[in-house]
């Protein structure tokens, strides 16, 4: 015979280790160290690391047959999605790869739901990770690189010569022309968005645009033009271009770009319309404005009998050129050297590796073509100046290009065994994020038929760590939050 | 004030099956409201013809009653038992005559427990 208490003592055992058990789970799912750690091999295992996106882009590799279990990234960008396991506001982001003919990749984390709003970091440079190259932090605080033989004040030197930028922020320089000159024209035949740059005279900006819509088939083709200063918008304004009776090519409309009293810097407008609508003159009094990174030369069909030539003036150092029409099959001249567009629809890369650091001049002979350069382009020689530093590309061959420093915030990457390395970032997770999405960018990838072997992913979520009265709230407004998506 | 070993060991026995169930249901509650709590870190599949076997334990134990209850005894042990059914059916390797005559013999012998089960009716 047993007393009943001891019975009922043992009876309790049970479901005193169920409620154990539960606990447990749950303090791995919400730990009181307040970090959280993922690991993914890519296989798809992982309840928490899902596999890079769009498959099309990546092959799943095997030990077997590739030496390595994970995924290999055969074209750009990618991207990967990953749960966040409850409300953490940061998260670090590790990642063992190795890399193929690809000397730049970056990664970034999406903001909005539409993919729109990008935060990048910079991931991996086989240029930045030559020992000729120094991480360094200028008597000013900025972070970047300088060339062996440079000093470390080269990066607080607002000339933008012989140095380059990767995702950081640069302030662009506070320069201004005294007077305006007198009016000069360009015809030109520039299709769809375009970026000018703008640097004021006598305090002013006099631009005057004349546009045209060739769209037959629509009625009231939009240009919306917004001019800021370092990323603040001082006027945003939009014109109709079309009316509605219209049947063939509008006619071309004057719009006038002015500004008055405005401080020295670097001012940037912003045409925003879509391919229908097209540049066709450019007047202005301010003596240096220049047009990019991206250049459309749209085509004069039904508004000139012959094509015209594009001449332009750029310190850029590699151009991506392409057609979409056959009319627009030509040689393009990039300074001293050339590149042939033999296919429509094909993306031809031209890059120069010379030593002249004044604008050389670009000239495509028939015109329509698209032209995206890690510069920008003027039409005259004089008109020219750099807004800011060009942008390092996979392409930029530091040395060749005379190139002395570039501000970034990369760290150097850990190089690991057999050619595999390490790299990390930090991202602040956008807040009440379900999942986060990361995308992994490596330009040109595809053309030079390179790619990305990844073989693991570590995601770090780290918050403050907790104490029970915390750890108690933080699950409880978990279960809320659970509750109120049902 | 106090009880056989045998009483003793069937409480234990019936705690210990609620308990588990408890739990399990706890822990499946969770993932399903706070999806990637659990399942990441325990299989709560495996443990599903554990639950089912314990469930039908449970309800071997029972004491039965006359009426709707006893009906209510028969639909879910007839409900548990072709979950067990199912979740031996997704495991087996191969399907074969064998495994054709096994699982009607699973299915009468539900039927005949059914069949038995309804005497207290009567």
């Amino acid at each position: 015979m047993l007393p009943k208490s001891l019975v009922y003592l043992l009876c309790s055992i049970p479901w005193i280790l169920g409620l154990i058990v539960i606990f447990f789970i749950l303090s791995l799912r919400f730990p009181i160290n307040g970090i959280f750690i993922a690991n993914s091999d890519l296989s798809g295992a992982s309840a928490f690391i899902y596999q890079f996106l769009p498959a099309e882009r990546t092959i799943l590799t095997n030990v077997s047959e590739h030496g390595f279990l994970g995924q290999r990234i055969i074209e750009d960008p990618v991207y990967i999605n990953a749960r966040v396991p409850g409300p953490y506001p940061k998260v670090e982001v590790e990642m063992e790869f190795k890399v193929m003919y690809q000397p730049l990749v970056e990664l970034g984390i999406i903001r909005d739901k539409f993919g729109k709003q990008m935060d990048m970091v910079p991931w991996y440079s086989a240029m930045l990770e030559s020992t000729d190259w120094l991480s360094v932090t200028s008597p000013k605080g900025k972070s970047g690189y300088i060339y062996k033989t440079s000093a470390r004040d080269r990066l607080d030197d607002p000339d933008t010569r012989n140095l380059a930028v990767w995702l950081a922020t640069t302030t662009m320089p506070m320069i201004a022309d005294l007077v305006p000159i007198e009016k000069i024209t360009y015809e030109v035949s520039l299709r769809g968005q375009h970026d000018l740059w703008v640097v004021p005279a006598g305090g002013g900006i006099d631009i005057e645009l004349k546009i045209q819509d060739v769209n037959r088939n629509r009625s009231g083709g939009l240009l919306a033009i917004e001019i800021s200063k370092n990323g603040q918008v001082i006027k945003y304004d939009a014109i109709g271009v079309s009316g509605s009776l219209d049947t063939g090519y509008s006619n071309r409309i004057p719009v006038a770009i002015k500004q008055s009293g405005l401080d020295p810097g670097v001012y940037r407008i912003r045409l925003l319309a879509d391919d229908d609508i097209f540049i066709r003159e450019i007047s202005t009094t301010n003596p240096r404005f220049v047009i990019g990174p991206r250049l459309h030369v749209g085509d004069v069909v039904g508004f000139r009998a012959e094509p015209r030539p594009f001449i332009g003036y750029t310190t850029a150092r590699h151009i991506v050129a392409e057609t979409f029409h056959k009319e627009g099959l030509q040689e393009i001249i990039f300074g001293p050297i050339s590149g042939k567009i033999l296919q429509t629809h094909t993306a031809v890369r031209i890059d120069r590796a010379d030593d002249i650091d004044s604008p050389v001049k670009v000239i495509a002979p028939v015109g329509d073509v698209r032209l995206i350069s890690d510069g920008f382009f003027a039409l005259s020689e004089s008109a020219y100046f750099e807004p800011e530093p060009r942008r390092l590309k996979p392409e930029t061959n530091g040395t060749a290009e005379g190139l002395k420093a570039v501000l970034t915030d990369y760290k150097k990457i850990e190089q690991l065994n057999d050619g595999w390395m390490r790299a990390k970032a930090d991202f602040t997770i956008p807040e009440s994020a379900d999942m986060i999405r990361l995308v992994l960018s490596a330009p040109g990838i595809g053309s030079r038929a390179g790619s990305i072997d990844i073989r693991s992913i570590k995601f770090t979520y780290i918050r403050e760590p907790m104490n029970w009265k915390t750890w108690w709230q933080v699950l409880y407004k978990e279960i809320k939050n659970a509750w109120n998506r049902l | 004030m106090s009880m056989t070993f045998q009483e003793a060991g069937k409480h234990l026995a019936v705690q210990t099956g609620y308990a588990f169930l408890f739990f399990l249901t706890t822990l499946i509650g969770i993932e399903w409201l706070m999806p990637g709590s659990v399942l990441p870190f325990i299989n709560l599949i495996d443990f599903l013809p554990l639950a089912i076997i314990i469930i039908i334990a449970l309800l071997t134990f029972k004491k039965r009653r006359k009426g709707v209850f006893n009906w209510l005894h028969i639909i879910i042990g007839i409900i548990t038992s072709l979950l067990l059914l199912a979740s031996l059916l997704t495991n087996m390797s191969s399907y074969g005559f064998r495994s054709l005559l096994l699982t009607i013999s699973i299915i009468l012998l539900i039927i005949v427990w059914s069949v038995t089960m309804r005497d207290i009716n009567s």
